[in-house]
């Protein structure tokens, strides 16, 4: 859910190139320096300033790259992101974002899993003549069934991280706002945080907690359970 | 053509690994009759068992001719069972990936079952069977009760 009108990103979105030249014309060091010996300003605070104006420059030039075709290799994430965010797509570009970072945890036991199938499995398929999608149906996938779970466990886990972030739009779209943010308990925790607002912050936290627990023994530990039956001893 | 009557004939089959270098079986001629009882005796490590993978058709021979027939049962030293599957389905699990249909798979394994004297333990898992039991589990799977069997 949106909180405020998207089309705003749009043209927002569009303007950027133009956005960018304004902060590499780097308008803040000369406001610094011009500023710096009428008004007496302390030296500590014009280094701040012109400090962070390049560091902000590089963000903005690395996240800019789905605008000018010519940037080259860059991040998919912030592309693709930016893609779903162009198509008024919010709650895409942070179930995408979400994706992204759950998707290794899974694959990657998956992968340790495929090696956990013993030969005289194998050997018998053979002999069998279970091949092709039958074994994969029948073999393969039961025998990487615990670990598909664990990996779901742990993307699940990560996945309650991702979502503080992902949800809070603003943090990685270029331009962007916190109206863009989308409705979750994710960007309210972060909300609710940067605008003191602690009642709804502990809310959130304790919703959140009880969510995981409730998950956890609803749905986790009955499948834990189960997926031991299917390990190779 | 082979089938299943077709005795298993080993003519001059020789087996050698790349890696490590080393040559297992050295032309050996067999010939093992149907209903044969066939003992293959010898100290560890002199390639009893990769004539059986030759045999089973596990492992291709570097020369020489492998003759079996084209249903075969098998007993792998480490009982090659199934741990999500019960008893009953590891037994019927070859008579179902042969393709029979429902009747004939139920016919079959309720006979292998009664021939290894496993009936009792038809529902438990794997797991909770002896050492000897799952034994007697690998060893009665096979496509139906006329295949041959090598252990």
């Amino acid at each position: 859910m949106v909180r405020v009108a998207p089309p705003r990103t749009v043209s927002a979105a569009r303007e950027w190139p133009k956005a960018r030249m304004t902060s590499r014309s780097a308008p803040n060091a000369r406001q610094c320096s011009s500023s710096a010996s009428p008004a007496g300003l302390p030296a500590r605070s014009c280094h701040r300033v012109s400090a962070w104006t390049p560091w902000r420059a590089r963000w903005r030039s690395s996240a800019s790259v789905w605008a000018p075709p010519s940037q080259g290799l860059a991040s998919s994430r912030t592309t693709s992101t930016a893609f779903f965010v162009a198509n008024h797509a919010f709650e895409l570009a942070a179930v995408f974002v979400i994706f992204l970072s759950m998707l290794w945890n899974i694959v990657c036991p998956v992968i340790g899993g495929l090696q956990t199938i013993p030969d005289d499995v194998k050997s018998a398929a053979l002999v069998f003549k279970v091949r092709g999608w039958r074994k994969f149906w029948y073999i393969t996938l039961p025998a990487l069934f615990p670990f598909i779970v664990t990996g779901s466990l742990l993307a699940w886990a990560q996945g309650w991280t991702i979502v503080i972030v992902a949800e809070v739009l603003h943090t990685y779209v270029p331009n962007g706002n916190a109206s863009q943010d989308l409705l979750g308990l994710g960007s309210l925790l972060v909300d609710a945080n940067a605008q003191g607002k602690n009642g709804v912050f502990l809310a959130a936290l304790a919703a959140m907690i009880l969510l995981v627990t409730l998950l956890n023994l609803a749905v986790w530990q009955p499948l834990l359970h189960l997926s031991q039956r299917f390990r190779f001893d | 053509m082979t089938s299943a009557d077709t005795p298993i004939v080993l003519t001059r089959v020789s087996k050698s690994y790349v890696k490590p270098p080393v040559l297992v079986v050295h032309s050996v001629s067999l010939a093992i009759a149907r209903g044969e009882f066939f003992c293959l005796i010898g100290p560890s490590g002199c390639g009893k068992s990769t004539i059986i993978k030759l045999i089973a058709g596990i492992e291709a021979p570097t020369s020489g001719v492998v003759r079996r027939p084209d249903r075969l049962g098998m007993v792998f030293q480490s009982y090659a069972l199934l741990p999500w599957l019960t008893v009953r389905a590891n037994v019927a699990f070859a008579a179902r990936m042969s393709g029979l249909d429902r009747g004939h798979v139920e016919a079959t394994t309720d006979l292998h079952l009664r021939m290894v004297h496993l009936e009792a333990f038809a529902a438990r898992y794997p797991r909770e069977l002896s050492g000897g039991q799952r034994h007697s589990v690998s060893a009665s799977p096979g496509p139906s009760p006329s295949s041959r069997r090598c252990c």
